[in-house]
């Protein structure tokens, strides 16, 4: 016999559940369960239009993977540009933030200026700037032009082109990030520069003692994001260029929708996706351990 | 003196940043309004940046780009797709939000650990075995497949959670004792004090769905059933590539976002602030 109260717990936790049962179940399903699928195919050979034809073959898809070319090209190109574009973003978004915290009339349409990128699709943005890239039509080539800098290569140069990206990531993303920064810099209470000021320190030095440690915890999260985010990196390259010229922009990411998707070659592919994500729990792992480190 | 010169200098250096900022913006809106010709012939000058003084038809580029694809099928797609999203999204997670918030049941914090670190994996490790479980599902080319996935988010699960914490307990607890239960609670009480991240939230799958291009990509084939995003890079893949056509096709997909952004934008920004600084 149950008794009465435990029947009402039943009941409890019964209507508890039902509030998250949904989205756990939807969360199961459509992440959980393809995350652990990544693991399962990158032990098979597994083609998706020959679904029967799936077999084990151990580690053969990582061996392989580790010789793949094309595949090492992209860890290196993605690398290369979440190097340059995660500092160049923060810094940018950074100096907007410090700018444009301040009383000044009109203040907010330069914010929503700065902030605009933000909010189109990368897909516009990469047609976009591949128009303005164009080396024999583009518009920044003709700027350059006209204050008496050669036409550049650009997108067509293989050294170039991963550049152009990161140029063209930055000026999107900023904005985003300086909105971060900015609510960040408010929170900063104003009598800590009065008395800096009191005390006869100059602005650098309150920017040094008071500005960046206040923004540190803001900057750490800002920089995990933005590095997440960059090694991620495949819509601009697919739009842009293809992946070239000559695999220069061949991004990870590139690789594996390629490789699973376009070649349907769905065991492969799983092997690039397990360790594409073995790189992004790296890179977490290691800036954890940098920012306790730091906090010493 | 001083202090106008320095404002000055601060108001250059604002407008020269804005213009960095905006210029393909600026560059795009008034070429789609061009013919090729006026746009390369412009390209060299400032009239690059302005609208043609004379034109036989300003909105030919328009009418060209409509006829051309199905631009106007997409967008309606992409509305129709992200509407029945958005609404089942917002209860999904709210729903979620709340019970994380609020309620208590066996295994509570562990499920709230494992969904908040599930934040953390790469929407790509996910990407190919959701396309082969889409595939088996028989959702391929359906909107199904766009939509069933996209209803959870433990993003968004945390937002409303935070939301929840921070509304006060007594007004739940009078209801209680006034008899109610969760569900009237829910819906009656908590839902209407909630409105700002209601919209917050709804505004920012509207953006992050309408600027969605992979996975559409991958799951539709049908040409009629695409999305917006779609629809622009067939317009950009197109030869000859016809420049005032596609940036008409690129302006008119970012007029829905722009009015949004720009109508909604203190719950946008607040969604993006909060998001940002509450960790």
């Amino acid at each position: 016999m149950i008794s009465i109260m435990k029947k009402n717990e039943i009941k409890k936790n019964a209507v508890s559940m039902s509030f998250v049962l949904p989205a756990l179940i939807l969360v199961f399903t459509f992440v959980i369960i393809p995350f652990a699928l990544s693991f399962y195919y990158s032990f098979m050979d597994y083609n998706i239009l020959k679904p029967k034809a799936m077999s084990f073959v151990g580690l053969d898809n990582f061996k392989k993977v580790f010789t793949d070319t094309v595949f090492l090209k992209s860890i290196y190109n993605t690398f290369r540009f979440t190097i340059f574009v995660v500092p160049l973003q923060l810094g940018v978004a950074l100096g907007l933030a410090l700018l444009v915290n301040k009383k000044l009339k009109g203040i907010k349409l330069f914010r929503l200026a700065f902030f605009a990128p933000t909010v189109l699709s990368l897909v516009v943005i990469s047609i976009l700037w591949t128009f303005i890239y164009n080396p024999n039509n583009g518009l920044l080539n003709s700027i350059l032009n006209s204050v008496g800098i050669a036409s550049q290569p650009f997108l067509s140069d293989p050294t170039q082109a991963m550049y152009c990206i990161v140029f063209l990531s930055a000026w999107q993303g900023a904005g985003f990030q300086m909105m971060i920064f900015l609510a960040g810099l408010q929170d900063i209470p104003t009598y800590l520069y009065e008395a800096a000021e009191v005390d006869g320190a100059s602005k650098y030095q309150q920017f040094l003692n008071i500005t960046l440690p206040g923004l540190k915890n803001i900057s750490i999260l800002l920089f995990l994001t933005i590095t997440i985010g960059a090694v991620q990196l495949l819509i601009q390259p697919m739009m842009m260029t293809q992946g070239g010229p000559l695999n220069s922009t061949v991004t990870i990411v590139y690789e594996i929708y390629q490789t699973g998707y376009k070649y349907r070659n769905m065991g492969y592919g799983s092997a690039m996706a397990v360790v594409f994500t073995a790189i992004v729990l790296v890179i977490v792992l290691i800036q954890n351990k940098l920012i306790v480190s730091k906090e010493d | 003196m001083r202090k106008q010169n320095n404002k000055f200098i601060q108001y250059i250096v604002l407008i020269l940043l804005a213009v960095f900022f905006m210029f393909p913006l600026i560059w795009m809106i008034v070429s789609s309004f061009k013919n090729d010709s006026q746009i390369f012939s412009d390209i060299s000058s400032i009239k690059a940046f302005a609208l043609p003084a004379f034109s036989s038809n300003y909105f030919y580029n328009y009418s060209d780009c409509l006829k051309q694809l199905p631009i106007l099928k997409s967008m309606i797609n992409s509305f129709f797709y992200i509407g029945v999203i958005i609404i089942f999204s917002l209860i999904v997670n709210s729903l979620a939000g709340y019970g994380f918030a609020r309620l208590d049941f066996p295994g509570k914090n562990i499920l709230f650990t494992i969904l908040l670190s599930l934040m953390i994996i790469p929407a790509q490790t996910v990407m190919l075995p959701l396309f082969s479980i889409v595939y088996k599902l028989g959702w391929i080319n359906s909107y199904l497949g766009l939509i069933v996935p996209a209803i959870a988010n433990p993003f968004y699960i945390f937002l409303f959670r935070q939301t929840f914490l921070g509304l006060p307990k007594e007004i739940e607890e009078a209801a209680k004792l006034d008899g109610a239960n969760q569900y009237t609670i829910f819906v009656k009480l908590i839902m209407p004090l909630a409105k700002p991240i209601y919209a917050t939230v709804a505004i920012m799958i509207f953006v992050a769905t309408w600027n969605d291009f992979v996975w559409p990509v991958m799951v539709i084939s049908d040409p009629s059933k695409q999305t917006i995003q779609m629809a622009l890079s067939s317009l950009f893949s197109i030869q000859p590539v016809n420049y005032g056509r596609v940036m008409a096709g690129l302006t008119f997909v970012t007029i829905p976002v722009l009015i949004i952004f720009l109508t909604m934008q203190k719950y946008y920004v607040q969604g993006i602030v909060g998001s940002g600084s509450k960790n």
